[in-house]
């Protein structure tokens, strides 16, 4: 190629500038929103669901077990939230580039939350959408939490059991059977270690310890060690609880291996 | 940064003397907003915006020789009228809530002299520090939530300049940055919540300036920007893209 050498250096400059231009927002950004979507207002929470889709056609009984859900986990930790959710249900877990269909998101600063529903409508389904809700409520009614082991496992801990069990009951056998998967407490509430944990053992163990600690000992102390960061969170439960966190991990351990369902 | 700054050391001697000029702008400034689950693309974001417009007003002094810029801003925006956008509807927020933005900056600017393509356009390289202080209020279901974000920025920026002998010219601008921030939201909800963590973030800007020189020293300037953002805090992410129309006179001294 012959030429002037900054000529050509500036050409390639400009057809740089002229192809990237707006172009780098639009990788590294999110997708636009949606349209393809049907809205079936609740009290509460408003679905979006897909035309003609499993969603829509059980959108009344989703519609009953999120209410109820909004209702226990406001009671449940006391809290004074009372805003109007959006849910998004899509039709497969590839439709909403989730790597299975057993998956959802929540996203409390713009109050929504956004799952998959396949068939059938049972309490995998319902737990799934009420996890994703619960971080909805608990995030606008008490802030963010201090570790990714108390924002994951107080939105399972939460979930209620008015339409399934699986919620308490799952939770508490599954640590009471599944005992070699119990993960310690100390890493799940360390999140320099949550991302080395296996992730649904990580999610169980806190779910399961927190759910008999807010039965046990109430939702103040429990609000009061949910904003713990990782390095402080063994001496707040020690200041809260007046114990140590291996004490009451050994005591919820105990219980668990007395649960009878 | 070393090849940005060393590339063009190769234009030609600049022996011109410096000319500054003052542009006062004002406009109108969208802000969109959706919180992030996944900041690395894809990106997952919000199936829901967060969306607000209001006035911005901003002051420009560029000290500029044929080939090289230097340039101070100062800009203020304020967004209400807030609304979630759901995408097949929108959703009014309360009066209260708003989101106010403080930035300034400097950038160094030097051009290539030999005109591309076209007589007259040239293309620039340049270097761009920035400051900004955002405050966001929310009503949440009752609760209040008050955002404050400080932060600071280090950008390239890839610009293109026509300057013909008439009484039009254009300039196009597209800067890339990184930033560190650190950030602030205090929660009331019955009782008061607190938290504050540093985070980091990116923004790529894109501007174009049409400018119409009606007297002398005197010029009309139309602009157009946008500005995408991600940030990530501590066990949170959003998003964003500020759009921005303004109209502004420029006064060479």
């Amino acid at each position: 190629m012959r030429g002037n050498p900054r000529l050509h250096l500036a050409r390639a400059a400009l057809a740089a500038l002229l192809a990237m231009a707006g172009g780098c927002h639009t990788v590294l950004g999110p997708a636009p929103l949606e349209e393809n979507w049907r809205m079936h207002p609740g009290p509460r929470v408003t679905f979006f669901v897909r035309p003609d889709s499993f969603a829509e056609q059980n959108v009344a009984r989703l519609s009953e077990v999120i209410e109820d859900q909004y209702a226990s986990t406001v009671r449940a930790l006391g809290l004074s939230y009372a805003g109007h959710v959006s849910a998004y249900a899509y039709n497969s877990g590839a439709e909403a580039d989730f790597v299975s269909d057993h998956a959802g998101r929540a996203y409390p600063e713009t109050e929504s939350f956004r799952f998959v529903a396949v068939p059938p409508a049972d309490g995998n389904l319902f737990h799934l959408m009420s996890h994703e809700a619960n971080h909805v409520f608990v995030i606008n009614g008490l802030g963010r939490a201090g570790t990714y082991g108390m924002n994951e496992g107080l939105a399972s801990a939460l979930v209620s059991e008015t339409y399934h069990r699986s919620g308490r009951h799952f939770l508490f056998t599954w640590t009471r059977t599944q005992r070699a998967q119990v993960l310690p407490l100390a890493r799940v509430y360390n999140n320099d270690a949550w991302k080395d944990l296996t992730a649904q053992a990580a999610y169980n163990t806190s779910a399961s310890f927190l759910a008999w600690l807010l039965d046990t000992y109430g939702a103040d102390r429990l609000r009061q060690i949910y904003g713990a960061p990782s390095r402080e969170f063994a001496d707040r439960v020690n200041a809260v609880y007046g114990r140590t966190l291996e004490s009451l991990e050994a005591d919820w351990l105990r219980f668990c291996d007395a649960w009878a369902g | 940064m070393a090849v940005c700054l060393a590339l063009p050391a190769a234009v030609q001697a600049q022996t011109a003397p410096a000319g500054s000029t003052w542009r006062a702008w004002a406009g109108h400034d969208t802000f969109r907003f959706r919180d992030t689950a996944k900041s690395s693309p894809p990106v997952d974001a919000s199936p829901v915006e967060w969306r607000g417009a209001g006035p911005i007003l901003g002051l420009d002094w560029d000290c500029e020789r044929p080939f090289r810029l230097h340039r101070f801003d100062v800009a203020f925006s304020a967004a209400g009228g807030f609304v979630y956008v759901t995408g097949i509807g929108a959703i009014p927020r309360p009066d209260q809530e708003s989101a106010r933005f403080l930035e300034g900056g400097y950038e160094y600017r030097r051009y290539f002299a030999r005109a591309i393509g076209i007589r007259s356009l040239h293309a620039g390289i340049g270097v761009r520090g920035g400051g900004e202080r955002r405050t966001f209020e929310r009503r949440r279901g009752g609760n209040e939530l008050s955002e404050t974000t400080t932060a600071g920025s280090i950008a390239g920026v890839a610009a293109l300049r026509f300057r013909p002998a008439g009484r039009v010219s254009a300039d196009v601008e597209w800067g890339n940055a990184a930033v560190l921030t650190r950030g602030r939201q205090h929660l009331v909800a019955g009782t008061e919540f607190q938290k504050a963590s540093w985070g980091g973030g990116w923004f790529t800007e894109l501007t174009a300036r049409v400018n119409l020189r009606v007297a002398e020293r005197t010029s009309l300037a139309v602009a157009y920007g946008d500005r995408g953002e991600g940030w990530l805090f501590d066990l949170r992410a959003y998003t964003d893209e500020r759009r921005r129309i303004v109209a502004g006179v420029t006064y060479a001294r």
